[in-house]
């Protein structure tokens, strides 16, 4: 760890350079270790040592951008210098006014002094604990567990002085027989929690229940989606419209419609980027608190998250939700979706479906078919079954499905209490229910 | 500096059964504009990896740190991983054999893109982003340019001793319209290791006019049918079709098992060397990493290993896999020089390099006029593959109706879905040489921590018959 005098100490020196009007310096930096395993061995066992110093000069209303991943201060100069000429030669962003001035943030306790624990050992014998249970039962197992220290530290010119550090473990599991998969994930800051004959013993059953599938005909059907499956929604949700970028550029599924209700009233989505269930980050990449947005309200549209460009082009605050400059032209975007539970069990709600499909989790979906319409496509893995009169019959080959999200969240029967934390490794994190949607479009099947 | 590395190579060639370190010196730049809305990003990335292989298992360190005592303790911190490994490894790696080299390679380019004046660069989207923008419809413009030269030196216990220096320019324009609640989309890109003169061949500002008028044109096109149909494919879409139908399920590694938690396997498995019908008799598939100018392009891979061409798929029948020294040792061949890390930081997969589909006989005009009735898509809109690479369902910006030979009318939201052997072996004509291109696609995503990394796909546009076209909703 850098520590925050040090970064400060990097980033007022920074800013004793002439040659622009402000100046912004955003460092991350940590370390990644990951160890992967696969047929009940591990394969691929890495570690990486980075810092990411990006740095955005402004000139009157220019802006350019240059990153170096060194904080030395040759690195640094060369850095701002680079920034300086970049932006000499970018037009006049008539939406910029100024970088953002200091804010107090909340403190949010996401560092855990559990990580010393984190040795090529541990992760090894962590993942000794999934591979045993699995080849126990004659099934084998493939799977990543990662752990991340990292700190981010977002400077500038006016004073802001944002610090953070962090903890982040992830591991996960597919465990799979002949004919069949199961899939488990735990993420979360504090390794103390992690359980991986849990997460194991979670995989293995969903695998074995999911052995002997049978095809079924793809065509509207009620279905139950677990947490996994609704997560990989939502980041595509959050990609192709949650964010101010595509809102303002009238694409996005909410763009024309706040206020309007364009869901089922059993659905309320927010972004809150101050909670720990998620890798929490109490500012942005521009030092702005992250405000808690809500995003659908009981199926009405309320709005979506802004950076200081886009919020200015309304006349409206940055809600705390830019991303790095390098990529201010994708624009703001929420990272920590929640949605509300409701007030049923998952296995009360499943004994309430007379015929529908259960599916573990999705894969590759894609939702830029029509984004005004969030029409998605993608495939059932790792665990889809047939429900009939309340329960499980049989395991189902793999489908594919193509529905606007419009159109299912509309359809919401029912949603559980039970939520659950799901992301990919360190974006895309949501905290969500089950639920049960009515019609929803399968279009086609694969072969196993 | 390099002496500080070599003297780490010496001291693990005491310790461990094998090593490699790839030291990156990276700068690029990228420049995108947004409805005259200027983004310019400079990057100089630098950093070192270590991988070695000790009581049979890999570890791999990595740093941003160049200093002596850093770049001693990434090395142990190598073989600790290492050791780490090997606690629940049942089968000990083994390499094949290769030749060791001791070389230096400079990949040719006309134009240094990094001496071009930025401003020339800026000015070049601007006028795309004016030209675009020219249109009443156009609610959003976009043009970006990217440019990277990567320094690379590779070194093993081996012997290996390799310095490269690749350089990559790439870009693209995009154009969305909207009228009402529709919204489309017309988009131009390409990239290659080639230097500022792939941009000047591109004609973005050309280029910009076309596709202003169609993305204006498709908001008055009906909405492609639902039905099994004649395909026509043309080749930035075919690129993306080998890509995820054939590039990805024959990466040796992930038909193995390695890639199982996350990104799924392959059907291609082993016993359908030699023997499986892929597609038709119009269908050779070659990978070719020695492609001038291809986006998969190199001189060695990540393993020291010289690049190739390989066949694939010869006249329908699946012949082999992309490997790697690892995954042919158990096979008994050598590695056709496959594995690549995208960047200091990652240890080295199976990658695709440049894979292509091999010329027919067809001129364009000529496939057109054969097809008494089809659709025509071109330019990739959506993209989804199931964990094994069979069902995919593929998304295209633009179509067109063809009626007896002739393309009569413009068709949006074109969607197309298959199980690739079958979809494969409905292929019946494939275009001539005078339509073959290699079209890089930048951003290839495998592995965890994921890697994306530059790949092409060389192709000339060809047919499918009785292929399902549009959904079912």
């Amino acid at each position: 760890m850098i520590g925050e005098g040090r970064l400060k100490e990097v980033a007022r020196k920074l800013f004793s350079l002439r040659g622009a009007d402000q100046l912004e310096v955003v460092v991350r930096a940590g370390t990644l270790s990951l160890t992967r395993f696969a047929v009940n061995q591990i394969h691929q066992n890495v570690t990486e040592e980075n810092v990411q110093a990006t740095v955005r000069a402004v000139l009157k209303n220019r802006i350019g951008v240059a990153k170096v991943n060194a904080i030395e201060d040759e690195s640094l100069k060369w850095a701002a210098e680079r920034a300086i000429d970049a932006a000499k030669c970018a037009k006049e962003n008539r939406n910029f006014k100024t970088l953002p001035a200091p804010e107090v943030c909340r403190s949010v306790h996401s560092h855990f002094a559990s990580i010393r624990k984190a040795s090529p050992q541990w992760r090894a014998e962590s993942v000794r604990k999934v591979v045993d249970r699995v080849e126990g039962r004659g099934l084998t197992a493939a799977g990543a567990l990662s752990v991340h220290e990292t700190e981010l530290g977002v400077f500038n010119s006016l004073g802001v002085e944002a610090y953070h550090p962090s903890t982040w473990i992830r591991l996960t599991s597919v465990v799979s027989s002949e004919d069949s998969s199961g899939y488990s994930q735990f993420m979360g800051p504090d390794l103390d929690r992690l359980k991986p004959i849990d997460l194991a013993e979670e995989a293995i059953a969903k695998c074995l229940k999911a052995r002997h599938p049978v095809e079924i005909d793809p065509g509207r059907y009620d279905v139950f989606l677990e947490e996994y499956a609704l997560s990989e929604i939502f980041a595509w949700l959050s990609w192709i419209g949650m964010g101010a970028r595509s809102f303002q550029e009238g694409k996005s599924f909410m763009s024309d419609r706040i206020g309007e209700k364009i869901m089922d009233e059993k659905v309320t989505i927010w972004d809150d980027g101050n909670d720990p269930q998620t890798p929490a980050l109490p500012f942005d990449f521009e030092g702005v608190p992250r405000k808690k947005v809500m995003i659908i309200e009981e199926g009405i549209a309320r709005g979506v998250v802004y950076d200081t460009i886009t919020s200015a082009k309304e006349g409206k605050s940055s809600t705390g939700h830019a991303l790095p400059s390098d990529l201010s032209l994708v624009g703001p975007l929420p990272l920590h979706l929640h949605m509300a539970g409701g007030t049923e069990s998952k296995s009360s709600i499943i004994s309430s479906i007379e015929k529908g499909i259960w599916v573990t989790r999705f894969h590759y979906i894609n939702g830029l078919l029509k984004p005004r319409e969030a029409l998605f496509t993608g495939m059932t893995r790792d665990g889809t079954f047939l429900i009939e009169n309340g329960k499980s019959t049989a395991a189902l080959k793999n489908l594919r499905f193509t529905e606007s999200m419009l159109r299912a969240f509309s359809n919401v029967v029912a949603v559980s209490r039970e939520k659950k934390a799901v992301g990919t490794e360190e974006s895309d994190t949501s905290v969500v229910p089950a639920v049960w949607i009515k019609d929803f479009n399968f279009t086609g099947k694969t072969q196993f | 500096m390099k002496e500080r590395f070599l003297g780490v190579l010496d001291y693990l060639k005491r310790k461990v059964d094998y090593a490699d370190i790839r030291i990156l010196d990276e700068s690029t730049q990228e420049i995108r504009v947004k409805n005259g809305e200027v983004n310019p990003v400079h990057d100089r990335n630098r950093g070192y990896g270590i991988r070695v292989m000790r009581k049979g298992s890999w570890g791999f360190a990595s740093s941003c740190v160049f200093d002596r005592a850093r770049v001693q303790k990434t090395a142990k911190e190598a073989m600790e991983i290492a050791g780490a490994s090997a606690t629940l490894r049942k089968e000990k790696v083994e390499m094949s054999e290769i030749e060791v080299a001791v070389d230096s390679y400079e990949m040719p380019s006309i134009k240094d893109p990094f001496e071009v004046p930025f401003e020339e660069k800026v000015s070049l989207l601007l006028d795309c982003d004016r030209v675009m923008r020219q249109h009443r419809d156009v609610k959003v413009a976009e043009g970006w340019l990217e440019f990277r030269k990567t320094k690379k030196d590779f070194m093993s216990t081996e012997g290996a001793r390799i310095e490269q220096l690749i350089v990559m320019s790439g870009g693209g324009i995009s154009c969305q319209t909207k009228r009402g609640g529709d919204v489309q989309n017309r988009s131009f890109s390409d990239y290659g290791t080639r230097g500022y003169e792939f941009i000047e061949s591109m004609n973005l500002p050309k280029e910009s006019e076309r596709l202003r008028e169609e993305a204006s044109q498709l908001l008055v096109a009906p909405e492609c049918p639902c039905e099994s149909s004649t395909l026509l494919l043309g080749g930035s879409q075919l690129a993306l079709q080998i890509h995820e139908s054939c590039g990805h399920p024959i990466e040796l590694d992930r038909v193995l098992g390695t890639e199982a938690g996350f990104y799924g396997t392959s059907f291609l498995t082993l016993d359908k060397v030699g023997k499986f019908r892929y597609g038709s008799e119009h269908v050779t598939i070659t990978a070719d990493a020695t492609l001038a100018g291809g986006l998969g392009s190199f001189a060695y891979d990540d393993e020291g290993v010289r690049a190739q061409r390989t066949v694939i798929v010869d006249k329908g029948i699946f012949k082999g896999y992309l490997t790697s020294r690892e995954t042919t040792k158990n096979l008994g061949q050598r590695s056709n020089g496959c594995m690549r890390a995208s960047s200091w930081s990652r240890i080295p997969l199976i990658r695709l390099t440049n894979v292509n589909l091999e010329p027919g006989a067809w001129p364009l005009e000529g496939l057109i006029g054969d097809t008494e009735k089809g659709i025509l898509m071109d330019t990739t809109k959506s993209w989804s593959i199931d964990d094994r690479r069979l069902n995919f369902q593929f998304g295209c910006e633009i179509a067109w109706e063809i009626r007896r030979g002739k393309l009569v009318r413009m068709l949006k939201n074109p969607v197309y879905t298959g199980i690739t052997p079958q979809f494969w072996s409905s292929c019946d004509a494939v275009c001539d040489r005078k339509h073959w291109r290699i079209w890089g696609v930048p951003h290839c995503g495998k592995g965890e921590p994921e890697q994306t990394i530059p790949v092409g796909h060389g192709v000339a546009p060809a047919r499918f018959r009785g292929v399902q076209v549009g959904v079912k909703r």
